[in-house]
């Protein structure tokens, strides 16, 4: 009985504690969550009361050609840019966890730009690199490149989501940190047994460090992933918010942000807002299902 | 250890806690204040940069000394954000007293409800627009109410270089010239300039260029009912003929240079750095453009194809929010910032020169020669009786005028040619439309 009691108490306490996190989900998680499930199948405009237009939004979307161009700009920057960061960030992981001289300046100095990256700053500064008058056209220019003179690579159809996608992979920082607390937890006695073996640092590399780095490869690839398709700041800023030269950087969320704040179609947003979920659910989903072929978990 | 995060995480929650409980103490203090009848407080909010907010506030602070009892909550944003902002808010209800509209784009707030009919404040008088003139009043009025007391008034015209144009032995851009008498001028221009420098900007994804192009063919950019475009497929395309015709004969920048121009901020855009001639944009902007640039910009009217006015008198327009409790004070406050002639000049004309006729003699007395030019460009439109009225721009303007932006940067970069961009955006735009009750 007393017992009972005491275990009932220090539940209280435990949800007392919880509740602050609790009422945050609920209030600014979990209800917002609902509300926008069940707008995205109304066509509410924030002014007027919701009516039900059942997939209505939904079947709209594969219409609309300016959400088809949103998707294809989102797919081609997650496709290019998640990859090339998790190869960029592994390879100065693998240099920076030897013991060079001055390594642990090296890895904070390289994450240096993660913590920058996603801000408005550096959105600002990226206009000013790949820009006309830019630095990469004067660095081009001095290395006799003149051909590009007269290019601004954030306002040319072609170049204008591959400098996102630079961004991108300068954010490599966070991931790289994790990769180099991983190979140090690697034993160096599989290297030393490979090396009386005769393996050279390239096979060393295929045969031991990455087959045991890759659960932490597929951490960092569905981490990456999932905020990759949630991109932002940088296409809002460096595209003035309305999708950069002809829509060639309108993101996935910048459009989703125009159609719900500019033309107030909620209902609309809302939709594609839950499409973006299903579809990353998806590809994660299909991510974990491949994982059995290529992930090594050492139990 | 474990003690102490508990300890400490336990001090935070704390924290939070009577964090929250004492600012909402605070609101229940003022608005029992409210009721009692002692305390009066006005929420006004407005878009701007510091020198702005720095005037709105002293401005509002001697408004409170004057006013006992009465408190001027004040929220001010960016542009951009103020819309977002001020949306939202509107859609729950919750706008501040007072705000600033630009009357072009209201009808969607009249639509929804949002603003109060000021009708019966201005006839009383207690908003005094007695010695106003009715180009200065009717930008206000949306489907014969009052809906806003217009505070400033812009319009775009060309700003122009003269040191530049005539230091290559270029004649100055006329006081008024035709659509084909500023083409000839820009390719003659083109000649005299050097490579490196362009003639104009183009003008052909803004808005306020468009507009006045459409109006100075005798139509307007949206029927009445506003369900549809009020002009036809022909007119825009040659209106982007007419701008392709001065990108390919080198007068205006390529597409992808265009675009970054357009982007640049004012202290680096190719006026200030005299990498252009001339450049559409607000008559507000003269002060501001003046103190960037070495050498003097002055602005001349934009050109017209008929030869009548045809610029949009931009008026900023103070309203008052429908669900307002406190409706009384804030008409007393928008007719003190309107007219009162101290107000005016702290402000320093800074969203384009004000409507109240002693208002600008005030500032016009004390202006510096930059400042005089945006009130003496609004005065020759102002007087200019071939100028057609101000209209409201339909719902969904803000979309139809991003595609026409984007129409043109597909037409430029060669993309599509002048009819097929056309077509997509007849079509995009009837779509918007369409939704319009």
């Amino acid at each position: 009985m007393k017992t009972n009691s005491k275990y009932k108490y220090t539940q209280k306490i435990a949800f007392a504690f919880l509740a602050p996190w609790l009422i945050g989900v609920v209030v600014f998680s979990l209800v917002p969550m609902i509300a926008s499930l069940y707008y995205s199948f109304t066509d509410y405009d924030m002014f007027n009361a919701p009516q039900w237009v059942g997939m209505g939004n939904y079947i709209e979307m594969f219409n609309d050609a300016r959400f088809i161009q949103s998707a294809k700009v989102t797919a081609h920057y997650v496709a290019l840019g998640v990859p090339l960061q998790l190869i960029f960030a592994l390879f100065l992981a693998v240099i920076i966890s030897d013991k060079i001289p001055g390594f642990k300046i090296f890895r904070a100095v390289y994450y240096v730009p993660s913590l920058l990256g996603g801000s408005v700053a550096i959105a600002l500064l990226w206009r000013q690199v790949f820009g006309i008058d830019g630095l990469l056209n004067n660095l081009l220019s001095s290395l006799g490149f003149t051909q590009f003179e007269n290019i601004s690579w954030i306002n040319n159809p072609g170049s204008a989501v591959n400098t996102l996608i630079v961004l991108l992979v300068w954010q490599f920082g966070s991931c790289m940190v994790i990769f180099v607390s991983a190979i140090k937890n690697i034993p160096d006695t599989l290297y030393e047994a490979a090396e009386i073996d005769g393996a050279g640092p390239v096979k060393r590399f295929f045969k031991i460090t990455f087959p045991m780095l890759t659960p932490i490869i597929f951490f960092n690839l569905i981490m990456q992933l999932i905020s990759a398709f949630q991109a932002f700041t940088p296409a809002f800023i460096i595209g003035k918010g309305t999708g950069g030269f002809r829509d060639s950087i309108l993101f996935y969320t910048l459009y989703l942000y125009f159609k719900g704040f500019t033309q107030y179609e909620m209902g609309y947003a809302s939709a594609m807002a839950w499409f973006l979920l299903i579809v990353v659910g998806l590809l994660t989903l299909v991510l974990f299902g491949t994982s059995k072929f290529w992930v090594h978990y050492d139990d | 250890m474990k003690k102490f995060f508990a300890a400490l995480l336990g001090a935070l929650m704390l924290a939070s806690i009577t964090g929250c409980g004492g600012s909402a103490n605070d609101k229940n203090v003022s608005t029992s204040e409210v009721n009692s009848g002692k305390d009066t407080t006005i929420r006004m909010s407005w878009w701007g940069a510091n020198t702005r907010n720095e005037r709105m506030n002293q401005i509002l602070d001697t408004y409170e000394k004057d006013h006992p009892g009465i408190t001027v909550t004040r929220e001010y944003t960016n542009w951009n954000d103020y819309w977002t902002k001020f949306t939202t808010q509107a859609a729950t209800g919750t706008q501040p007293d007072v705000s600033p509209f630009v009357m072009q784009s209201i009808r969607e707030y009249v639509n929804k409800g949002v603003l109060l009919p000021l009708d019966e404040y201005v006839e009383s008088g207690k908003i005094d627009l007695s010695d106003w003139t009715e180009t200065a009043k009717s930008p206000g009025i949306l489907d014969g109410k009052i809906y806003g007391i217009v505070y400033a008034l812009s319009a775009q015209g060309v700003i122009y270089n003269q040191q530049l144009i005539e230091s290559v032995g270029g004649e100055i851009p006329p006081e008024t010239w035709t659509m084909d008498e500023f083409v000839a001028y820009c390719k003659d221009l083109r000649a005299k300039l050097p490579d490196d420098v362009w003639v104009v900007e183009t003008a052909a994804t803004s808005d306020h260029a468009f507009e006045a192009y459409i109006r100075s063919i005798g139509k307007t950019v949206y029927s009445e009912d506003g369900k549809s475009l009020g002009f036809e497929k022909k007119d825009l395309a040659s209106w982007f003929a007419l701008w392709e015709d001065l990108r390919k004969s080198g007068c205006t920048p390529d597409a992808g240079e265009s675009a970054e121009a357009a982007a640049l901020p004012y202290e680096s855009s190719y006026l200030v750095l005299g990498k252009t001639a001339m450049l559409f944009q607000n008559c507000n902007l003269m002060p501001t453009f003046n103190s960037l640039s070495d050498s003097e910009l002055f602005i001349t009217r934009a050109p017209s194809v008929s030869g009548n006015g045809c610029e949009i008198l931009q008026p900023t327009a103070f309203g008052i929010s429908s669900k307002s409790k406190v409706v009384d004070e804030s008409v007393d406050l928008i007719n003190y910032l309107v007219n009162d002639i101290d107000a005016n000049l702290v402000f320093k004309a800074d969203y384009g020169a004000p409507a109240d006729p002693e208002a600008i003699e005030a500032l016009n007395a004390e202006a510096t020669k930059d400042e005089k030019k945006n009130y003496d460009f609004i005065d020759l439109l102002v007087k200019d009786s071939t100028l057609p009225e101000t209209v409201a721009r339909a719902e969904g303007s803000a979309t139809i005028m991003d595609a026409l932006k984007r129409t043109y940067e597909n037409i430029s970069s060669g993309a599509v040619d002048i009819n097929a961009g056309v077509d997509d955006f007849f079509a995009e735009a009837e779509d918007v439309l369409s939704k319009n009750q």
